[in-house]
């Protein structure tokens, strides 16, 4: 609209401005006419005045003037001569002196010589003439004697005056030749004039008509354009996908297009000149609808025109009811108000919608169906599994032969590859859920490498293949990662080239990267090099896709659930690196991984180390389990490690023998007949009996990350995946019972005879010299206040840390008076009278004999 | 015989002349004015002769007119041309008219109405004297249109008349 606008007051000043020029052409031509008429008018009236000229023939009246002089003359002298003149001469004379008498009383009368009359040159003989006829009159009057004896005279006085006749005559020409020629100039200038006038009108008026011929040019393109920009507006309405409505000020239709009429299914001709109301708006919408158009013609607010897309409904000739986007814009047609509207027919992208919303639904659900699934099938695979791996374990600790046994550790094998294979496709659908969490735990990859390949060694070696790492550069074992993904990672890897590989050889070579940015992580590369059959390079990207097995006949030679490299390339992602592979068919291949690692300080690494060698005590369990087997399984691995079990079939028994008697932890199982785990465990912790407080340890084959969340949400301690192995059960015994120091009144074994064990000789000796450094300097300070006693957070922190490494060194009364200071220091309160405690701990704890 | 038709004939028109002139009247007073030329009433001369009163006696016309020869506006009275031609019974497309001193001018028959120019002899209520460019003068009503303001209606002013001619 704003364009139609200025376009509108562009004509608008162009107009005037055209109406002015017009104006002053017209004023200048009417002016040039007006001059032209008026000069021609002139023109005329001299061309008249000579038509009509005043004059007679003055030359012929003026030499008639001096002819009938010389007549009278000739007369008078005829008379004169004669000495007895005869009547008929004496006749003669009074004839001609009456001529000659009249010819001057012309001269002297005529309004023909007046102006002539006042000159001197004229005037001067004339009078003398005209003295002359008067003086004669009485003589020529006479009797014929009279006249007779006057002849003498008069003829005397005539030869007196021929003369002044003759200069009569001679000045009146040249004064009528001059007037003559002043009458001739001022015709000629009129004459000019006129053509001058003539000629600037005729200029104007080409002019003019060139200017007209220019507008009319411009109203024959304006012309052109207008019915050009019509041709398009109809073309634009007639191929336009919307209904195209126009509508007046009453609500009449003055326009409905081809797609309307297709919409609606009225004709154009049915539509038009009908209330748009009765034709496509809907019965419900009809008064909203009314309503609006009397605000519109009362000029009030309008809350559709104008304001852009609004979803209504119409009605179509049929009666249907259907969805529209609308668009109504309001415009002036010459003095009326019109009201264009835009209508698409949204009833199939409605439609559309709706299925997709449904589609998406049904999506969602199947989604979850598939979550459930294997929820369920996690728990089913592995509520078995448990029994056979468990029994197995069992079995073991039997009196068994030889063979026995063989079998009894091929069935464990093959057990273990099972529970992977179920391990792994649960992996993958944690990782598509987005539920792979990953830790950062400090981990010595030294031990991890050494470890794997010990492990994979026997692998290799049935394969004829040799097995080797080492680093390239320098070594940075210690760092923080999650450690059994990593594990998971190489030993995929490595599986991969042990698998494919025949009579050969598989190293692994670690290099740590230069970081890539400041602040930023070092990049470790792990290379896995084999020299078996290699991979054709059109294979290379599809290896790491789900269940690709390279090749069909090594597949089923070698095995495996086409998993092991797409578990990799995703545990990698999560990590935040990525795995790849190069390959040369025939000479072998290189698997790498690149993922950036944080390095890890080694008395963390400490810490993680004795939480997993710390051994459990006989402890007083309680075990709710409801199958059977798993219950036998779990109370023989119990019985091993010497701790009481009671058992519970049921959440609900369980709750009843934990609220009787106090025990040191509960195992509970979580899907149970009665009650199942998660509520007992709530009941529990909600009762009034004797282990409202102990450790709930969770044991459920369903290991998904939100199930684990649900029993800890139910008060639960601790989880343990099925099937449960002896080693995951001491360790989350160990962990339980640790937090809560339930365990400290029993007999405490040699925690430095562990960590010597599992550290080695070496390594346990620099660790052990250096907790001693730390430990004196720590003491050194507090004693001699080296230590500014206000800045209370620094010594906080400085017990917090010595308090961390004296728990791994087992020297529990130095930590507890370290954790005392700490505690006064972080709560501000005076922390002298704790000081002297460090001092006896740390005295006490060097001289034992355990430190030798 | 054919000769005595032509007597005959000769003889008829000599007697009949007279009796057509006696219609015309004979001037009695001093000839002011002689017709010539194909016309039909003829005098003794074979030519219409008028004396003062004779053209007094026809039917007669005046106006009053200013003139380029003479002061003021003058009353003019006088018998109309056309008035005089039919008296004569003149056939023709031109008169001759000239004047006492034999100025000459040829007047077309055509451009004679029934009432203009007349032969006037009184101007202001007095018969004209010599002197006073009488005793006639073609005289035509120079005011009353400006068509009568033209060198040739000028030149056809002829006073002083003495003698028209009818010429064919």
């Amino acid at each position: 609209m704003g364009d139609t606008g200025q376009t509108l007051t562009r004509n608008f000043q162009y107009h005037s401005r055209r109406r002015w020029a017009l104006g002053l052409i017209g004023i200048a031509v009417l002016g040039a006419l007006a001059l032209v008429v008026l000069l021609s008018v002139k023109v005329i009236s001299d061309l008249s005045d000579r038509q009509s000229a005043q004059t007679d023939n003055v030359q012929w009246t003026l030499t008639q003037v001096e002819v009938e002089f010389l007549f009278y003359l000739n007369a008078l002298e005829t008379g004169v001569s004669d000495a007895e003149p005869s009547t008929e001469n004496l006749d003669l004379v009074r004839r001609r002196f009456d001529l000659f008498y009249s010819r001057i009383e012309i001269l002297d009368t005529s309004r023909l010589f007046e102006t002539l009359r006042s000159d001197p040159k004229f005037a001067e003989p004339l009078n003398d003439v005209s003295a002359y006829l008067e003086v004669s009159v009485p003589t020529i009057d006479a009797e014929d004697p009279g006249l007779k004896a006057g002849l003498p005279v008069l003829y005397d006085g005539a030869q007196g005056i021929a003369q002044k006749v003759r200069e009569l005559s001679v000045s009146a020409i040249s004064y009528f030749a001059s007037q003559s020629d002043q009458r001739r100039e001022e015709t000629a200038l009129s004459l000019f004039q006129l053509a001058v006038l003539s000629g600037g009108l005729f200029l104007t008026l080409t002019a003019v008509s060139a200017y007209l011929l220019v507008v009319n040019r411009k109203a024959d393109r304006r012309g052109g354009a207008i019915q050009q920009a019509n041709q398009r507006m109809n073309t634009i309405l007639s191929t336009s996908l919307d209904a195209v409505i126009v509508v007046n000020a009453d609500g009449e239709v003055l326009e409905f297009n081809p797609a309307a009429q297709a919409i609606f299914g009225y004709s154009e001709d049915e539509a038009k000149g009908r209330s748009i109301g009765d034709l496509i708006v809907p019965a419900h919408l009809r008064a909203a609808h009314n309503a609006g158009m009397e605000r519109m013609q009362s000029g009030g607010d309008r809350h559709v025109v104008g304001k852009g897309r609004v979803q209504l409904e119409a009605l179509r000739k049929n009666g249907d009811v259907f969805p529209v986007e609308l668009a109504l814009q309001s415009a002036q047609a010459g003095d009326e108000e019109i009201v264009i509207g835009f209508v698409r027919d949204i009833s199939q992208s409605v439609a559309d919608q709706k299925e997709l919303v449904s589609a998406r639904d049904r999506a969602l659900a199947g989604e979850k169906a598939k979550s459930d699934f294997l929820t369920v099938m996690s728990h089913e695979i592995r509520t078995p599994l448990n029994g056979l791996l468990g029994n197995l374990t069992l079995l073991k600790n039997t009196r068994t032969t030889k063979q026995q046994s063989q079998f009894v550790r091929n069935m464990e094998i093959s057990g273990q590859v099972l529970q992977n294979h179920v391990d792994a496709v649960l992996d993958i659908a944690r990782f598509e859920a987005g539920k792979l969490s990953v830790a950062h735990e400090p981990t010595d990859l030294n031990a991890m490498l050494q470890d794997l390949v010990d492990g994979q060694s026997g692998n290799a070696a049935s394969r004829g293949n040799s097995i080797s790492w080492q680093w390239v550069g320098g070594a940075y074992p210690y760092v923080a990662t999650d450690a059994q993904r990593l594990r998971q990672i190489l030993l995929n890897l490595v599986g991969n080239a042990i698998k494919f590989t025949e009579n050969g050889r598989v190293s692994i070579e670690v290099e740590r990267c230069e970081p890539c940015g400041q602040g930023k992580a070092h990049v470790y590369e792990v290379r896995v090099i084999d020299s078996g059959a290699g991979i054709a390079e059109d294979e290379i990207d599809a290896i790491f896709d789900d269940f690709h097995t390279s090749d069909p006949s090594i597949g089923r030679t070698v095995g495996g659930t086409g998993l092991g490299l797409g578990i990799a390339r995703r545990f990698a992602q999560a990590m935040g690196g990525e795995v790849g592979a190069e390959s040369t068919l025939g000479e072998g291949s290189i698997f790498w991984l690149r993922i950036p690692l944080q390095p890890s300080a080694r008395d963390q690494l400490l810490e993680a180390a004795q939480i997993v060698t710390e051994t459990a005590l006989p402890l007083n369990l309680l075990v709710v389990e409801d199958n059977e087997i798993n219950l036998e399984v779990i109370c023989n691995m119990l019985a091993l490690d010497g701790h009481r079990v009671t058992t519970a079939e049921n959440g609900q028994v369980g709750v009843d023998k934990a609220s009787s008697q106090r025990f040191d932890a509960i195992l509970m199982d979580i899907s149970m007949p009665v009650m199942d785990g998660p509520t007992a465990a709530r009941h529990i912790r909600g009762g009034q009996g004797q282990s409202t407080d102990v450790p709930i340890i969770a044991v459920s084959a369903n290991v998904l990350p939100d199930a684990v969340e649900t029993f800890r949400a139910a008060g639960m301690t601790a989880f343990i995946g099925k099937p449960i192995s002896l080693s995951a059960l001491r360790r989350a015994l160990s962990v339980v019972t640790r937090t809560d120091g339930q365990i400290s009144e029993h007999a405490q074994p040699d925690p430095l005879a562990e960590l010597k064990g599992s550290l080695g000789p070496e390594v346990f000796a620099r660790l052990h010299a250096k907790f001693i450094a730390e430990g004196d300097e720590l003491v050194e300070q507090l004693e001699t206040g080296a230590f500014d006693q206000t800045d209370l957070s620094q010594i906080a922190q400085a017990c917090h840390k010595l308090a961390g490494s004296a728990a791994t060194f087992g020297v529990e009364e130095f930590r507890e008076a370290l954790v005392a200071v700490e505690t006064a220091a972080k709560e501000h309160k005076d922390i002298t009278n704790k000081l002297a405690a460090v001092s006896t701990a740390w005295e006490r704890a060097k001289s034992s004999p355990a430190w030798d | 015989m054919r000769m005595f038709f032509a007597i005959l004939t000769a003889a008829f028109t000599i007697c009949l002349t007279p009796a057509q002139a006696a219609d015309l009247g004979t001037p009695t007073g001093g000839v002011v004015l002689t017709v010539s030329g194909n016309i039909a009433q003829t005098g003794p001369d074979g030519a219409a002769q008028f004396d003062m009163e004779m053209l007094q006696a026809l039917p007669q016309r005046s106006f009053e007119t200013s003139t380029i020869w003479t002061e003021g506006e003058a009353t003019f009275v006088g018998v109309p041309l056309s008035v005089l031609l039919e008296k004569v019974e003149a056939e023709g497309a031109t008169i001759r008219a000239t004047a006492i001193n034999d100025y000459a001018v040829e007047i077309p028959v055509g451009s004679i109405s029934a009432q203009d120019p007349i032969v006037a002899y009184e101007m202001d209520g007095a018969a004209m004297s010599r002197r006073q460019k009488g005793p006639l003068w073609i005289v035509y009503p120079y005011d009353s249109d400006t068509k009568y303001q033209t060198e040739v209606i000028y030149s056809r002013s002829i006073w002083q008349l003495d003698r028209l001619e009818i010429v064919k």
